[in-house]
């Protein structure tokens, strides 16, 4: 037996079922133990063949059966089933009325004779009244057997009808609808809710009697032919019944499965009960000629049952096939657990979240941020093959006779001019990663004003200056600011400024200046210098040294003469004369820049072809 | 009160320096000594940004922070940098050489990175923005003018090409005005409202 006392343990498989299962829900083997009587063994009684070791134990069990409260007790509870309806001295009469004549006889019989057991064994030696005694004992058993599981099915049933909704459907009806929702518009399911929903929560008196003529006829019906008619308008209305048990519903609990297994157990009926006890499941609606087709033995060529669709194909091998596909193995099923459709849906959904935990489900949003890696390195291996390409393999051709900007002809025009002996005051202002682009210049500058014996000063603000340059510098603390403090302070009445303190030179640095060449890569820089600066050393003629790229945002201050000139980057070197590191770098810049404008170009051939394939999938689709 | 504090010392210096301004050369010593002074608080400014960076630096090595590895490099840099510098003098030509040689790469390196986002930007751009009439004129602009200041473009034949290729040329200066028009316009107006105190009602 099992630890847990509400559990029983099959005997072929272990299986563990339910304390009132008839059959394991696992192999399907009986469960046979609970039908024991206390101090009787059947198998054992069935086995013997001794006649006269049959006589006391039967004589025992008919006497013990006749005051066992099994068969009293049906009586009793169908009245309390019934409530006052139906008063029990009218259904022990029925009972009575109903006995077998063996019965009654073995009952007068033990009440005249003070030996009745010994007159019964006499008789018995008879191989007709032995049979008539084993069927008697196969009867009493059945009846015992089939009370219990009357008694069994009742008591779930009389918990449930407490469970009745405002429109007086009970629970178990309202979990069927929900397992089966489309068959709620079923026709078929109309004619069913007509009948009263009452007689399956509560023994009627036409289930009670229909009880007891089926025990009859099980016994009798061999000799009880004329009741056969009573029996089929009995059977169809009781067959009718499970009807109500829409198709798999067997399926989706553990406890019904001994009803729907208890006609196999019995023993095989008559062609004709069996096919009444078929047609129900067969016919699909509340149409009238099909009512009238029920009580036909046959249906014909299934024309209904195709209306029926495959949930109610009576062939049972489509059946099963149905019901493999919606019941869950059933070791995976605890017993007794009810689980409608929708929580196995939920059950399963989370089951497999639970088993997605830890996996990519979405592809990442970054994804192609590879692929981005490799063009920029594919790009990256372009611009370095271009500019030395340019290097190496750049001739003079590639640049001869490019036509001279006008500002930088009239830097160039304005250097070669500088001949007085004022010096020319240098402002340095680029960092390290211009410096290709700016030091060729400032050497070819530097030379025409050495060969022109022009004195130069060399002044920055910028600490980086300091270190490019090949000689120090004179350094102005304070960036612009110490540009405009210089030229717009003069020497105080009290004594010095505290900036000239930390001047390495003269702190004048405007003193006898009449060219400034500013020399730097911001444009931002040099809008300055001009704005704040100039206006207050009026006389100094200010020229740039600058990038390329700086170029257009200083053009409007040459065009309004407030420039004397701009050279702009290593493509105009030849304002000041060629020189072998200024065609390098043009060599250089010119490559890139041809990359560019291909990576551009590019870019919109990107473009238009993502369009055309676009436009490709929104016809074809 | 305490908000209208630096808004009132900043609209009085400004007047007082448009005053000393306007009233030159009687001003002009008043006028570089307050420049000096804004020079030398701009400088301990400085200072207190470099001190500020490098106990910034520190806290994330003491702390054993991701990345620390790169405080470590930059603390040692900055301290070979300050003991030699103060040791040998900024005038030493070991000590010039020795940071030009670290100079130059790196910022010729990070000018390399920029130019190749530039061009990785350019393939993307018509992919990301679409069609549009600011990228579409983007595009042409810079395809146009990038050619033209090749130079590759040579049209001695003929006068009249060679006047509508520079007028050409000289569209980016129009584009260039507006920018430096439109930056002198919001410098004044943003002058003037620190002068009438009204950034305060911004803050």
């Amino acid at each position: 037996m099992s630890d847990n006392p509400d559990l029983r343990i099959c005997p072929n498989c272990g299986q563990e079922n339910s304390l009132y299962t008839l059959r394991c829900i696992r192999c399907g083997e009986e469960m046979e133990e609970l039908f024991q009587l206390e101090g009787f063994d059947p198998s054992e009684q069935l086995s013997n063949d001794s006649p006269q070791e049959d006589q006391a134990p039967l004589s025992e069990v008919l006497a013990s059966l006749d005051d066992s409260p099994l068969l009293a007790e049906p009586v009793e509870n169908h009245v309390d089933e019934n409530g006052g309806d139906h008063a029990g001295d009218d259904q022990s009469s029925v009972v009575e009325k109903e006995l077998p004549d063996w019965l009654e006889r073995v009952r007068q019989r033990a009440q005249e004779e003070e030996d009745a057991s010994g007159e019964l064994s006499k008789l018995g030696h008879t191989s007709k009244e032995r049979r008539q005694v084993d069927e008697a004992f196969d009867d009493i058993l059945r009846r015992i057997r089939e009370q219990n599981e009357r008694e069994k099915t009742r008591k779930p049933r009389t918990t449930e009808q407490g469970m009745v909704d405002e429109k007086g459907d009970p629970e178990w009806l309202r979990r069927i609808r929900e397992l089966h929702p489309k068959n709620e518009e079923d026709p078929r399911e109309t004619t069913l809710k007509g009948l009263p929903l009452e007689d399956d929560d509560a023994w009627t008196k036409e289930e009670l009697q229909e009880l007891l003529r089926r025990e009859m006829g099980i016994s009798e019906h061999a000799d009880q032919a004329a009741e056969d008619e009573k029996f089929e308008e009995i059977e169809t209305i009781d067959s009718a019944e499970p009807s109500i048990d829409l198709p798999f519903q067997e399926n989706f609990h553990n406890i019904a499965d001994d009803d729907q297994d208890e006609p196999q157990e019995e023993e095989p009926a008559e062609p004709e009960e069996e096919a009444n006890a078929e047609e129900p499941e067969s016919f699909p609606d509340n149409d009238p000629e099909t009512e009238n087709a029920i009580d036909e033995p046959e249906e014909p060529d299934g024309g209904l049952q195709d209306q029926e669709g495959a949930v109610e194909q009576p062939d049972e091998e489509t059946a099963e096939e149905a019901e493999s596909e919606i019941t869950p193995p059933v070791d995976k099923v605890l017993p007794d657990l009810l689980l409608l459709r929708n929580q196995r849906e939920r059950a399963q959904v989370l089951r497999e979240v639970i088993a997605q935990e830890g996996q990519r489900t979405i592809t990442l949003l970054h994804e192609p941020a590879r692929q981005g890696k490799i063009g920029r390195f594919v790009l990256a291996l372009m611009l370095i093959l271009a500019v030395l390409g340019g290097i190496l393999f750049g001739g003079e051709a590639g640049i001869a006779n490019q036509p001279i900007p006008a500002p930088a002809l009239a830097f160039e025009e304005n250097l070669r001019s500088i001949t007085s002996t004022h010096p020319v005051l240098l402002v340095l202002d680029y960092h390290a990663a211009t410096r290709g682009d700016i030091e060729p210049l400032v050497q070819e500058i530097l030379a025409i004003l050495d060969s022109n014996r022009v004195t130069t000063r060399i002044v920055t603000a910028n600490p980086e200056n300091l270190w490019l340059g090949e000689t120090p510098d004179e350094f102005i603390p304070g960036d612009m600011l110490g540009y405009l403090s210089a030229a717009v302070s003069s020497d105080p009445a009290w004594g010095q400024l505290p900036l000239a303190q930390g001047f390495s030179g003269d702190a004048k640095i405007y003193h006898e200046v009449d060219q400034a060449i500013l020399i730097s890569d911001s444009s931002e820089f040099v809008r300055a210098w001009l704005e704040q600066v100039s206006p207050w050393q009026s006389g100094i003629q200010t020229s740039v040294v600058t990038t390329s790229v700086s170029e257009p945002m200083l053009l409007p201050y040459f065009e309004s003469g407030q420039l004397r000139g701009i050279i702009a980057g290593a493509s105009q070197f030849r304002a000041l004369g060629t020189t072998q590191q200024g065609s390098i770098n043009q060599y250089a810049w010119q490559a890139g820049t041809l990359l560019m404008m291909i990576v551009l170009i590019l870019g919109m051939i990107m473009k238009v072809d993502e369009d055309r394939q676009r436009r490709t999938e929104e016809r074809s689709q | 009160m305490k908000q209208r504090t630096p808004v009132i010392i900043a609209a009085v210096s400004g007047v007082l320096l448009l005053v000393a301004f306007f009233f030159q050369p009687f001003t002009s010593p008043y006028l570089g000594l307050v420049l000096n002074w804004a020079i030398i608080l701009a400088s301990v400014a400085f200072l207190v940004a470099i001190a500020s960076l490098v106990v910034t630096h520190i806290r994330f090595i003491i702390n054993g922070r991701k990345g620390f590895l790169f405080s470590l490099v930059f603390i040692l840099a900055f301290v070979l940098t300050v003991v030699f510098g103060l040791y040998l003098g900024i005038d030493d030509q070991q000590y010039l050489e020795a940071i030009h040689t670290v100079l130059v790469p790196i910022q010729s390196a990070l000018m390399g990175l920029i130019a190749l986002v530039l061009m990785s930007a350019a393939v993307k751009l018509f992919r990301t923005r679409g069609w549009s009439i600011l990228t579409v004129s983007f595009g042409g602009s810079a395809l146009v003018f990038l050619f033209l200041n090749l130079g590759f473009l040579r049209l001695d034949f003929s006068e009249g090409l060679n006047d509508v290729i520079a007028m050409v040329q000289r569209l980016p200066v129009i584009g260039a005005r507006g920018l430096l028009i439109g930056a002198g316009l919001g410098a004044l107006l943003m002058a003037l409202r620190v002068l009438f105190g009204q950034e305060a009602h911004n803050e």
